[in-house]
């Protein structure tokens, strides 16, 4: 459908309006005035013919005769008409010869109006009375000249009043437009908070917000970056828009945001300082807004509002501010839920005192794993190892000083552990280690070197030299001494149990007894193989 | 007969304000009756010197009715009766005389007598001229007047032709019987109606004409030849009269004012024929 032209029907309108009042004014005043004098003169006509024809009546062979009489009655007149040259009234009889006369002939255009005289009902003549119009229509022209004034106020009030709709209209259409934009946005808020709630990571929540702005403001681009582990740099984390901004990592001292904490707007039609880490030909209006948690710095969302040098009429707006702060707010909370969901599990699967795994863990993992060498028939060698003579580190140098030992062991397996491997404290002072994909002869070879380093550590408690420190060491292998969990870590227990029965600082592999494979027992000495 | 009335009210008014009584008899109504009243007071002053007499006012009976009830008038005189609503309101009255209600013209006018077909042309204006020549030019009444209503019953031409008349425009009108008969005095050619108790008692300079060949005299009235008339009433209010007002009215009735009445063209009771 074409749109339908407000202005140039409203200029036709205003002008037509204007145009009737222009007219109306002089017309309505020129009909009315001589409506009125029309009145008049035939009031004051009939009121002479009345008392002339009185006078006919009472001398009705004479009556033309008494002049002074007639004249007397035609005097009887307002003032306008005594003025010269304004009004004349006569008499005139049947055979048209003037009986009377008063006034001058006045100047034209005239109205002439007249009343029948009658001698006891019989016309005799009549009174004439001529009026000069001009006057009336000075007065007309006079009118219409207020009215000229008139009508072009009035155009000038309906211009500016179709001037007002207009932008009324369009204001409404913004307003709806904005209406509907901020529901669309709500709802996408509301959607974008469910998937930041499912998110299991920084990086997939950012990548979250990064698919999800776009939809909230596609004219605009943006990057979401995240503060780094170390903590001296944030690093983006997802991009989005025509073009986003290039660069990577950002220092804190690059963004005014970051250094004072609140939301920095600059560019565009500002005057306000730009970030450092703002490209400088970048035109448009940028914003940059911190993402922080319980006071904790999480990252930093960085706005640009159209591509660079194209500009943004609307540039980005209070509202759209508060829309942007809100994706920040949800992905702050979302992030440091899932910082603190992180940090409860590490807590619910680390040992505190040594950093390892705990128990749990390892049953969790372990599992896993077994899982994944059957599937790929893979071998896998589980440790279960002992500090020796552990109680009398903490009856002689008390349980600081056992503790102190813990930790260095513990700190020793982690450090000789690889990635991929699982090394728990098992609980008190037994730890089990598991190494992925490790056979018999990596294992031993693994545990000697273990047991190697151990007895060169030089552990301190309170500041005083705690002596030389062994362990004993159980190794039972998958698949060979068991298929399950259980049954693999009751085996490598069972070396342990004989590593430490035949003398300590040893590695027993554990010897499937022969009448009964199914449960694990220790290997004889001389299959066991022990590191010297 | 201007002169003649005047003479009339200024004895009236000299006999009346020679006397030294207190009592000041106020009397008006209508033309058809001030007259022979006027007549009556001086007759009456014989008698009663010591009575005042204001001057009797002309002005119409439902005038007068209005003075009597206000207080501005004694004895109201007029040429209708009573209505009942009248009646019903306090005032009370008697009818002290009739006398024949004619068609006049000029005194000097050639015309002895008309036809009611004549009248009713002349008042339609389908006939404009008289028989020698001059125009005629009819004296009307107001439509409410008792004269246009007599008019109208004398027969149904008269009657259209009257309210034809009270259409056109120019006619000449007479607000009262003395109005009527003045301008019919003064008019060539005019012709109207009056009463011939009026013509009579005030010598007027106009003649009542023969209607369908019957003269309006009193004895072709009492002989019931001639049909129309107008029954003249005295007439006062709740408030009594007062003596001297009360003597006059008793005095209307006596013989000495009877054969006045009798002598201007008016029939006393009891009456007879009309």
């Amino acid at each position: 459908m074409a749109p339908i032209n407000v202005r140039g029907r409203f200029s036709i309108l205003g002008g037509m309006i204007a145009l009737v009042v222009a007219v109306s004014l002089p017309a309505l005043s020129f009909w009315q005035e001589y409506r009125s004098l029309e009145a008049s003169i035939q009031g004051s006509n009939r009121v002479r013919a009345v008392a002339i024809t009185r006078v006919i009546n009472q001398y009705p062979d004479t009556w033309r005769f008494r002049r002074d009489l007639l004249a007397e009655l035609l005097a009887f007149t307002d003032i306008e008409e005594r003025r010269e040259g304004v009004a004349s009234v006569l008499i005139v009889d049947l055979d048209g010869k003037i009986v009377v006369e008063s006034g001058a002939e006045p100047r034209g255009p005239l109205i002439v109006r007249r009343a029948q005289l009658f001698d006891s009902g019989a016309k005799v003549g009549y009174v004439e009375n001529r009026y000069s119009l001009r006057g009336m229509i000075w007065r007309t022209v006079w009118a219409g000249v207020v009215g000229l004034i008139l009508g072009a106020v009035v155009y000038a009030v309906l211009w500016r009043l179709q001037r007002r709709v207009v932008e009324r209209t369009a204001e409404l259409e913004l307003t709806l437009s904005r209406v509907e934009r901020q529901s669309r946005q709500a709802a996408l808020l509301a959607e974008l908070g469910g998937f930041l709630a499912a998110c299991t990571t920084s990086e997939e929540a950012s990548d979250t917000v990064a698919r999800f702005a776009p939809q909230l403001y596609p004219e605009w681009s943006g990057v979401i970056y995240l503060v780094n582990p170390s903590r001296n740099q944030l690093l983006a984390a997802g991009r989005w828009g025509v073009a986003p901004p290039a660069r990577d990592a950002l220092a804190h001292e690059d963004c005014w945001a970051l250094r004072r904490g609140q939301t920095h707007r600059a560019g565009g039609s500002r005057t306000g300082l730009v970030c450092a880490h703002i490209a400088s030909d970048v035109a448009a209006e940028t914003l940059c807004l911190p993402m922080v948690a319980q006071g904790e710095l999480l990252g930093l969302l960085h706005i640009v509002s159209a591509m660079p040098g194209g500009g943004d009429p609307d540039g980005i707006g209070d509202l759209a501010e508060r829309v942007i702060l809100q994706v920040a707010e949800a992905t702050s909370m979302a992030i440091a839920n899932l910082k603190l969901r992180d940090t409860l599990r590490q807590q619910s699967i680390r040992d505190p005192l040594t950093g390892l795994y705990n128990r749990r863990f390892l049953e969790e993992s372990l599992g896993r794993e077994l899982a994944l060498a059957q599937r790929k028939g893979d071998s896998l060698a589980t440790f279960m190892l002992d500090v020796d003579h552990f109680k009398r580190f903490n009856d002689s140098y008390g349980h600081e000083a056992g503790d102190a030992v813990l930790r260095t062991l513990g700190r020793t397996l982690k450090e000789m552990a690889r990635a991929s491997d699982i090394v728990c404290r098992f609980g008190g002072e037994e730890f089990t280690a598991v190494l992925i994909g490790a056979r018999l002869d990596g294992a031993v070879e693994w545990g000697d070197r273990l047991m190697s380093r151990v007895r060169k550590l030089d552990t301190k408690g309170g500041g005083q030299p705690l002596g030389r420190i062994t362990i004993s060491m159980g190794l039972a292998l998958y698949p060979g001494h068991g298929q399950d969990i259980e049954t693999l870590l009751q085996a490598a227990d069972v070396a342990l149990y004989e590593a430490k029965r035949s003398g300590r600082d040893r590695l027993v592999v554990y010897q499937a007894p022969v009448n009964d494979a199914s449960q694990p027992t220790p290997g004889s000495t001389d299959e066991a193989i022990s590191a010297t | 007969m201007d002169a003649r009335r005047l003479l009339i009210a200024a004895a009236v008014f000299c006999v009346a304000g020679s006397g030294w009584a207190a009592e000041l008899v106020r009397i008006g109504g209508s033309g058809a009756c001030v007259g022979a009243i006027e007549l009556l007071i001086l007759e009456f002053r014989k008698t009663h010197p010591n009575v005042e007499f204001a001057p009797v006012a002309s002005m119409g009976s439902g005038g007068a009715l209005s003075a009597v009830s206000a207080g501005a008038l004694d004895i109201a005189v007029l040429s209708r009766p009573l209505s009942d609503k009248q009646r019903a309101a306090g005032f009370q009255g008697i009818e002290y005389a009739r006398t024949p209600f004619v068609i006049v013209v000029p005194e000097k006018m050639p015309v002895a007598g008309i036809t009611k077909q004549e009248l009713a042309e002349f008042l339609s204006g389908k006939r404009e001229r008289w028989a020698h020549g001059e125009r005629v030019r009819p004296v009307l009444r107001p439509p409410d007047d008792i004269d246009t209503d007599l008019l109208k019953r004398m027969s149904p031409a008269i009657a259209a032709a009257l309210d034809a008349a009270h259409k056109r425009s120019g006619m000449i009108f007479a607000a009262t019987d003395r109005d009527a008969a003045d301008s019919v005095e003064n008019i060539p050619g005019a012709i109207g109606t009056s009463t011939l108790g009026l013509v009579l008692s005030e010598k007027r300079r106009i003649k009542p004409v023969a209607l369908d060949g019957i003269s309006p005299t009193l004895k072709a009235f009492e002989s019931e030849s001639y049909p129309y008339h107008k029954g003249l009433h005295m007439v006062w209010g709740l408030r009594k009269p007062g003596p001297e007002a009360g003597r006059f009215i008793e005095f209307v009735s006596s013989p000495r004012a009877r054969a006045i009445l009798r002598e201007t063209g008016h029939q006393v009771p009891p009456f007879r024929g009309g």
